[in-house]
């Protein structure tokens, strides 16, 4: 899966901010500028994801 | 997924909410200083949605929005949610935009609306062009 970044708003206005597809904390960074555009922090989850090692592709390209 | 985070949006980006008066098909806001029924005064970008005694005044310095809708009998009480949630949506399509990120937007079956950023050439740890709400207009 590609990272990405999944805003949803609801008619209420509620809005929450999912990243997918990242491994490790590299999808607080992606999605800090949004959650600070958007307005105050109210909750967040940490998935298993954000605990797993960068993938082994990236770890190869930055030793390069 | 990785994350999740919920946010309490807070409307301080002009830009983004005159983007959002034109999705609603509503006039551009107005800097007004309003007295309320019970005569508190607000001073802010005002919206006045079709049907709305008083406006929305949006108090950019803060993101808070002042309205008095009387319980519905002055203004459909939900219309407040409407601009909220179209005030988030475009406020993100500008930081993708500014960021050169790209963003696809979903209406779903609930009312709400989904968007879905990928990055762009140059990832997601590029620099914001966004320099400011008022610059960005």
């Amino acid at each position: 899966m590609s990272p990405r970044i999944e805003i949803t708003v609801t008619p209420a206005g509620e809005t929450s901010v999912e990243t997918k597809g990242f491994a490790g904390p590299a999808c607080r960074a992606a999605s800090q500028p949004y959650e600070e555009a958007l307005g105050a922090k109210t909750a967040e989850t940490l998935t298993p994801e954000y605990h797993a090692a960068a993938p082994v592709a990236q770890t190869v390209e930055q030793r390069a | 997924m990785s994350h999740i985070v919920t946010v309490a949006a807070k409307a301080t980006d002009p830009a983004a909410l005159a983007a959002a008066c034109d999705r609603l098909k509503l006039p551009p806001p107005q800097t007004e200083t309003v007295t309320f029924f019970d005569r508190s005064v607000q001073s802010g970008l005002a919206v006045r949605p079709p049907g709305f005694v008083y406006p929305i005044v949006c108090d950019v310095e803060t993101g808070d929005l002042y309205h008095d809708t009387y319980e519905g009998r002055w203004g459909d009480e939900t219309f407040v949610g409407r601009l909220l949630q179209a005030y988030a949506v475009e406020v993100s399509k500008l930081q993708a935009k500014a960021r050169g990120h790209r963003v696809a937007e979903t209406a779903l079956a609930d009312g709400s609306v989904k968007l879905t950023v990928t990055a762009g050439a140059a990832g997601f740890g590029g620099t914001s062009q966004y320099l400011s709400a008022g610059e960005a207009a």
